[in-house]
C-alpha cells in the first residue's frame, strides 16, 4: 500500500473496489466507518452489494469480469470531463500520450453492456474520486488480483490515482489489502521465486553477489534464473519439471483451483513434504510431515498490509515434537551442508533482513518492543517510518516518474452457456479464516458455520431451481460436483453465485477452473462457469454430507495418529496440582 | 427504562464477534454455548439482534415450570436446570429472541457421531436431534461473568453494540 492503513480514516474520499473489507478484514472495516463517521465520501464498486455498500455514498453495480473495462471507462470520463490534474501528468508521469490512445475508446456508453454502469453514474463517481479533497484512496482486494487481467487491472488503477493526482501526496494513493496475514512479510523476506529479502531481484549479479556474501556460498551455487510459481506446481510436475515440492503452512488441496485434478499431479512427485500445524487434506497427503508451530507458540515479526512491521511474542511453548518454522529450516539447510547456526528470531531478523535491506535498518527488535512498530521504508536508526509512499510525486523510478500503462479489455476464460450458465465466484466470509485448517478447530466458530457450507444464490435464480434457503443442493461444472447448502442472498447479483473457499465438503475449488495470468501466475478464482440443482431427497443429502465429513476427520485423525507425539504436561500437572 | 444492549445499525459490519464472544463467555461458565444474539441481515440493514427484557415480558408468562423469571435487576433469565424445553417461550417471543440449544449425547454416550433426522431448511423450532435435551436460550447480559459486562458489547470491534444502564431511581 502506498498509504497507511489508519490514514484512511483521513481520506476525504475512498473508492472500495473489488474488495469486501467487512468479510476479509474486520480491522479495516472499521476504518472505513471512522472515515464515514469523519465526513469521507464512499464509494463502492462491487457485483455483489457488501456491507460497505449500504453506507456507500455510490453503489455502483459492476458485472463481473469487467475491471479493465470498467477502469478504462471511469479514467475515460475522468480525461474528458476534465477532471485530471494536467500540471501532475506534466511534472510526474511519462506515457499520457500512448495510454490515451487506448482509453480514448473507452466511453460509458459504448462499455454500459460491459461494465453495467449507467454513463450518468460514472460520471457522478469520477467526480467524487477525482476531486475529493484533500485527498482519494483506491483499495482494492482479491476481486482484482484473482482475474485473468489482474495486472492489467492494478496498472490502470495506478495510472488513475496519477492522472488525478490522487497519489503522492497524504492520505491518498493505492491500497491493495492483502489476501492474508503476513502476505506482506512473506513478500518482503523474499518468499517468492524471483526475489531476494528486500526485494532484490536474484537475476542482478550485484544482488547475487551481496547474498553469496552474505550466506557465506560462492555466488555459482545461488541461482541466476528465477524460480517456480506455486500456481504453476501441478502442471509442472505433469511435464516432469518438478520431482520434489516442499509445501508449507498452505492447503492447496483446499485453496488451488480444480483440485482434483492438482491432487491426481500431487501423486506424481518423487516427495512430497509438508509442514503444518495440523493435519489437512494436504498434509494427510505427504511423504514426510514436519509439524510447526502456531502464532501463540513462537515469536518473530509480522508486516501489515501497509508495510507495518509489528513483532509478537510466543505465549506458550511448543508442544511434542513440533519445532518453530525457523528451526525446522535451520535444521534442514545444516543437514544438507550448510550450517544455519541462529539462536532466535531477533538474530535472524538483524542479520537477513536489516543487514541485507538498507530501506528497514531502522527497525530494531527494540523499536518493535511491547506494542511498538516501524513502517519501511526506515533505512535509519533515527527514522520515523514512512506511512506514505511517492510524497511529492517522487516514484521508484528511474526518472522517478510514474509510467501510465493502459490495456485492452479482454473477457474472462470461461463464459457461461447454455449447459453451465452461472458465473462461480469464491469469496471469503467473516466466520473462518483462509482455508479453515486453524479456525475449523474451534469449536465457538464451527458452532457459527460449519460443513457442507453454503453457496450464495440470488432469489431470482434460486426461485427458478425451486431451491429455499438452508436448502441442500449440487453445484458442478466443468470440473467436478459438489454438495452443499443454498443461502439465498438478496444482496448478490443474479446470474452468479458465490462460494467460500474453505469448506471440505461445498469445496468450490472442485468445480474452479485452473486457468493463471501471465505475468503473475494468480488463478483466475473470481471467474468460472457453473449450474446449481436441488437435491431430490434433501434428507439423504443431510446424511450424505454428514458421513462424508465424518469419514474425512477419521482419515485426518488417522493420519495424525502415528506423528502423535506425547505431549509435553509437566507444566498442566502443576498447574493441579 | 430497563437495562438493555441498543445496537447502531450504521456501525455493524456483520463480523459475528459478538456472537462469538457470547458463545465463548456461557461456555466458560457451563451455560449453553448458542449465541444468545442473532445477526440480522437485509439488503439495507446488518444488525446483532437480541432480547429487549421486556417490561411486559412474553416469555416470562407462558413459561409453565418458571424457569423463566424476571430479576430484581429487571433482566429478563432463563434457569437452564428447570427449562423443560417446552419451546413456549421461543413461539411467545415477538423478536424470536430465544433460542433453542441442547447438548448433544454424541461422544459422550457410545455414539460416536450424530444422524441429521431434520432437513436444513426446517424451522428451528420444530428441529429435534436424537438424545438431545433441548433448552431455552437467552440472553442473560452476561451476568455469570466475573466483570458483570455483556461479552458482545465488549468485544463489538466498531462499538456499534452498547449497554444502556437506565439511572437508578428509573429502574424502580
Amino acid at each position: 500500500m502506498s498509504v497507511s492503513v489508519p490514514g484512511m480514516e483521513d481520506a476525504g474520499c475512498l473508492m472500495i473496489f473489488g474488495y469486501n473489507p467487512n468479510a476479509s478484514h474486520p480491522i479495516v472495516a472499521r476504518r472505513v466507518i471512522k472515515a464515514k463517521e469523519k465526513g469521507a465520501k464512499i464509494i463502492v464498486a462491487d457485483p455483489r452489494f457488501i456491507e460497505t455498500a449500504r453506507i456507500a455514498d455510490i453503489y455502483m453495480p459492476i458485472n463481473n469480469g469487467c475491471n479493465v473495462a470498467f477502469l478504462n471507462t471511469f479514467a475515460n470520463v475522468i480525461v474528458n470531463e476534465g477532471l485530471h490534474d494536467r500540471k501532475f501528468i506534466d511534472e510526474h508521469t511519462t506515457g499520457f500520450d500512448e495510454w490515451w490512445k487506448v482509453i480514448e475508446t473507452y466511453t460509458p456508453e459504448r462499455t454500459k453492456s460491459i461494465t453495467g454502469i449507467e454513463p450518468e453514474m460514472m460520471l457522478r463517481a469520477a467526480r467524487m474520486y477525482a476531486k475529493a479533497e484533500p485527498s482519494s484512496i483506491l483499495c482494492w482486494g482479491m476481486g482484482v488480483t484473482q482475474h485473468k487481467q489482474n495486472v492489467e487491472t492494478v496498472h490502470t488503477l495506478a495510472a488513475i490515482a496519477c492522472i488525478t493526482h490522487q497519489i503522492g501526496k497524504p492520505n491518498s494513493g493505492l491500497a491493495p489489502v492483502r489476501g492474508q496475514n503476513n502476505v506482506q512479510g512473506a513478500c518482503d523476506t523474499g518468499a517468492l521465486p524471483n526475489v531476494f529479502p528486500g526485494y532484490q531481484s536474484v537475476v542482478d549479479p550485484a544482488a547475487r553477489e551481496k547474498f553469496a556474501k552474505a550466506w557465506g556460498v560462492p555466488v555459482e551455487r545461488l541461482s541466476d534464473h528465477e524460480g517456480y510459481k506455486v500456481s504453476n506446481i501441478g502442471h509442472l510436475i505433469e511435464e516432469g519439471k518438478v520431482h520434489a515440492f516442499y509445501n508449507f503452512g498452505e492447503d492447496p488441496l483446499q485453496t488451488e483451483p480444480d483440485t482434483k485434478r492438482l491432487a491426481q499431479q500431487l501423486a506424481g512427485l518423487e516427495i512430497f513434504v509438508c509442514q503444518d500445524i495440523f493435519m489437512t487434506q494436504t498434509t494427510a497427503v505427504a511423504d514426510v510431515v514436519l509439524p510447526a508451530t502456531s502464532w501463540g507458540e513462537h515469536e518473530g515479526v509480522f508486516t501489515a498490509c501497509d508495510r507495518t512491521f509489528q513483532r509478537f511474542e510466543a505465549a506458550l511453548p511448543p508442544k511434542g515434537e513440533c519445532r518453530h518454522d525457523w528451526d525446522i529450516i535451520a535444521d534442514l539447510s545444516t543437514r544438507m551442508g550448510h550450517p544455519i547456526n541462529y539462536k532466535n528470531t531477533k538474530e535472524i531478523w538483524d542479520n537477513e533482513l536489516r543487514a541485507l535491506w538498507p530501506a528497514v535498518y531502522g527497525a530494531t527488535y527494540e523499536r518493535m518492543e511491547g506494542v511498538g512498530h516501524a513502517q519501511w521504508p526506515i533505512p535509519a536508526l533515527d527514522h520515523p517510518g514512512t506511512p506514505d509512499l511517492f510524497l511529492g510525486g517522487q516514484f521508484s523510478t528511474p526518472d522517478k516518474k510514474a509510467r501510465l500503462i493502459a490495456h485492452e479489455y479482454e473477457r474472462p476464460t470461461e463464459m457461461p452457456d447454455a449447459e453451465y450458465p452461472l458465473i462461480l465466484c469464491t469469496v471469503r466470509e467473516v466466520g473462518h479464516y483462509s482455508c479453515r485448517s486453524m479456525t475449523g478447530n474451534c469449536s465457538t466458530l464451527s458452532l457459527l458455520a460449519e460443513e457442507p457450507g453454503f453457496v450464495h444464490i440470488n432469489p431470482a435464480d434460486a426461485e427458478a431451481r425451486g431451491i429455499k434457503q438452508d436448502d441442500m443442493v449440487w453445484v458442478f461444472s466443468r470440473r467436478g460436483k459438489i454438495i452443499t447448502r443454498a443461502e439465498v442472498d438478496d444482496r448478490i447479483n443474479k446470474g452468479t453465485v458465490y462460494m467460500t473457499y474453505q469448506w471440505w465438503i461445498g469445496k468450490c475449488n472442485d468445480l474452479t477452473i485452473h486457468a493463471v495470468d501471465g505475468r503473475s501466475s494468480t488463478p483466475e478464482d473470481k471467474y468460472s462457469a457453473c449450474q446449481v440443482e436441488l437435491v431430490d431427497d434433501q434428507l439423504w443429502a443431510e446424511q450424505h454430507a454428514h458421513e462424508i465429513y465424518m469419514n474425512m476427520k477419521a482419515r485426518m485423525s488417522m493420519e495424525a495418529a502415528p506423528q502423535a507425539a506425547k505431549p509435553d504436561m509437566s507444566q498442566y500437572r502443576s498447574e493441579v496440582a | 427504562m430497563n437495562r438493555h444492549i441498543e445496537i447502531e445499525p450504521s456501525r455493524c459490519i456483520a463480523c459475528g464477534t459478538c456472537m462469538a464472544a457470547c458463545s465463548m463467555g456461557h461456555r466458560r461458565s457451563g451455560l449453553q454455548a448458542q449465541p444468545r444474539l442473532a445477526l440480522f441481515q437485509s439488503r439495507n440493514v446488518a444488525a446483532a439482534v437480541t432480547c429487549h427484557h421486556c417490561e411486559e415480558a412474553a416469555c416470562v408468562k407462558v413459561c409453565p415450570t418458571d424457569a423463566v423469571t424476571r430479576d430484581a435487576d429487571g433482566c429478563v433469565r432463563v434457569d437452564e436446570k428447570n427449562c423443560v424445553g417446552c419451546k413456549l417461550c421461543s413461539i411467545a417471543c415477538p423478536y424470536g429472541a430465544i433460542h433453542i440449544g441442547g447438548t448433544p449425547t454424541t461422544g459422550v454416550v457410545g455414539i460416536e457421531y450424530s444422524t441429521p433426522t431434520f432437513v436444513g431448511a426446517t424451522s428451528p423450532i420444530l428441529q429435534w436431534k436424537i438424545g438431545v435435551y433441548s433448552c431455552a436460550v437467552k440472553c442473560d447480559q452476561c451476568i455469570s461473568e466475573p466483570s458483570g459486562k455483556p461479552q458482545c458489547v465488549t468485544y463489538c470491534v466498531t462499538k456499534a453494540l452498547r449497554l444502556i444502564e437506565p439511572a437508578a431511581e428509573e429502574r424502580k
